[in-house]
């Protein structure tokens, strides 16, 4: 029989056996909870109790055939739906394939079909067989895919634009699709914070190939001079916006207003940079309807800006008094 | 992240399956219903307005699922396979412990039962589960413990 006190004691190791068993306890604990099982083979017996895993064991092992059985089925589902796909694209295929050996000498129009269907299966097949990151390889392969499908009707067609388009395509899948694939790429540590900053350097980059490309291809005289410096005012407006977004840290309210301050100087100026590029006169585009307008409109962006940017500014120093304050009356 | 979410996850398909051992009484059928349910579950998951857990919700499309199926198997009388004798033994001590076990799950206490099924079958660390409950990692460590304790008194009470 035991009286009050050992039961006590008793009741603390209880307590303690799990962190014990587990090796997390305190050095103190140990030694307190070793000298204790040396005498009392009630708790010696609950600590066997404690080591007997064989329920969990069974239940893991029940768990990782179901799993393993769940996550078989739904690879092979997609799997099987996957190959349905393809067999069913390798029919069109075929009968190109068959038709154009027969008509012409040589393979021709069949490798467009080829490279359509390449394309087809990018967005198809390519997401049900690819086990991760999906988003990335379907950008990837769709936009492989494309640029193989123009650069072969280009090949076939004789034709000399195929840069052209290729250096189009990529900045306009990389615009819209980067945003969803980028959490997706692998990146060094370094920069695995920065992939706002090194998708934009990527879609600016790729906006000045293709400023670059319409220039070649077209090779107009005052092309250069109108297009760079317009292209770099646009450009930095866009950048001006980003960096104020990403990296400037104030009131949400006050980054609101200054990207709105910046739309707006923009709305009412920038007609006026253009024409100024394009050698007009001033007074020709005053006489032009519509630069009241974006003034107007302008003004009125910039303005709502501005009531923003003070509004964050009284909201930011209402809550850096009221923390203090509160610190003041709490000090910890 | 997405790793505690994937553990999540399967904790919450074997919380199902559990569940669905103590109607159907079968492992193969369990898994089928399990599969079912959130085949299901994806497919309806804009009628879900939160009223209830989402385990709760889980469960009772698995309750459905569940009797379809002994209806379906009564109504057919379907006779399963029957292995060769040993297999048959050794499967048969198997799925009568493990369902003994899901019977006990069944009707443990919370939060014993919530936390042991997170740790067992989602295998999720004992912070995680402690930041669930808005508990310690030691409250969820000993709750655990408590919980095998449980499970192991009444697996002696039925065995006796």
């Amino acid at each position: 029989m035991k009286n009050n006190e050992s039961q006590n004691r008793c009741d603390m190791i209880r307590d303690l056996l799990p962190l014990y068993q587990d090796n997390v306890c305190s050095e103190g604990s140990r030694v307190f909870v070793e000298d204790h099982l040396k005498s009392c083979p009630d708790c010696r017996s609950e600590l066997a109790r404690l080591k007997n895993t064989c329920f969990e064991d069974r239940l893991t092992d029940e768990t990782k055939e179901v799993l393993g059985n769940h996550a078989k089925m739904e690879k092979r589902r997609t799997a099987t739906v996957g190959m349905i796909t393809a067999g069913v694209l390798m029919i069109p295929l075929i009968i190109c394939l068959i038709c154009n050996l027969v008509s012409g000498d040589g393979l021709d129009w069949f490798y467009i079909v080829l490279t359509s269907l390449m394309v087809f299966a990018s967005i198809t097949v390519l997401p049900m067989l690819v086990p991760r990151k999906k988003i990335l390889w379907t950008l990837c392969g769709f936009t492989a895919s494309l640029l193989l499908l123009l650069f072969t009707i280009n090949v076939y067609t004789h034709g000399t634009w195929f840069y052209l388009t290729a250096v189009s395509v990529i900045l306009g899948l990389s615009v819209a699709g980067l945003p969803f694939a980028a959490r997706q790429i692998p990146l060094p540590a370094g920069l695995r914070n920065q992939k706002s900053l090194l998708v934009m350097i990527w879609d600016t980059l790729w906006l000045f190939a293709l400023i670059a490309a319409c220039g070649f291809y077209t090779n107009g005289t005052d092309y250069w001079s109108v297009a760079v410096p317009i292209t770099l005012v646009c450009t930095a407006a866009a950048w001006l916006i980003f960096i104020c977004l990403r990296y400037i840290r104030v009131h949400p309210l006050i980054r609101a207003g200054m990207i709105a301050v910046f739309t707006g100087c923009f709305t009412a100026g920038i007609n006026f940079f253009i024409y100024w590029i394009l050698g007009e006169s001033v007074q020709t585009y005053l006489l032009a309807q519509d630069w009241i307008y974006n003034l107007i409109i302008g003004m009125v962006i910039a303005g709502a800006g501005l009531i923003l940017i003070a509004l964050g500014i009284w909201r930011s120093l209402k809550s850096h008094s009221s923390s203090s304050t509160s610190s003041k009356a709490n000090p910890s | 992240m997405s790793l505690d979410f994937e553990r999540l996850y399967r904790a919450y398909y074997m919380q199902v399956y559990s569940y669905v051992m103590t109607i159907v009484k079968d492992a193969a059928q369990a898994e089928e219903v399990t599969q079912d349910t959130f085949v299901r579950a994806m497919q309806s998951r804009s009628a879900y307005r939160g009223e209830a857990s989402e385990i709760t919700w889980l469960c009772a499309i698995a309750k459905n699922a569940a009797f379809s199926i002994l209806k379906r198997a009564s109504r057919t009388e379907e006779l399963k396979d029957v292995p060769d004798e040993n297999q048959f033994e050794d499967r048969l001590a198997d799925e009568v412990s493990t369902l003994m076990i899901h019977m006990i799950l069944h009707d443990m206490p919370e939060p014993y039962k919530e936390v042991f099924q997170l740790r067992v079958f989602g295998e999720l660390s004992f912070a995680k589960i402690g930041r669930i409950f808005e508990k310690t990692e030691s409250w969820a460590r000993v709750t655990y413990h408590r919980a095998r304790l449980k499970i192991q008194e009444r697996m002696e009470d039925y065995e006796k």
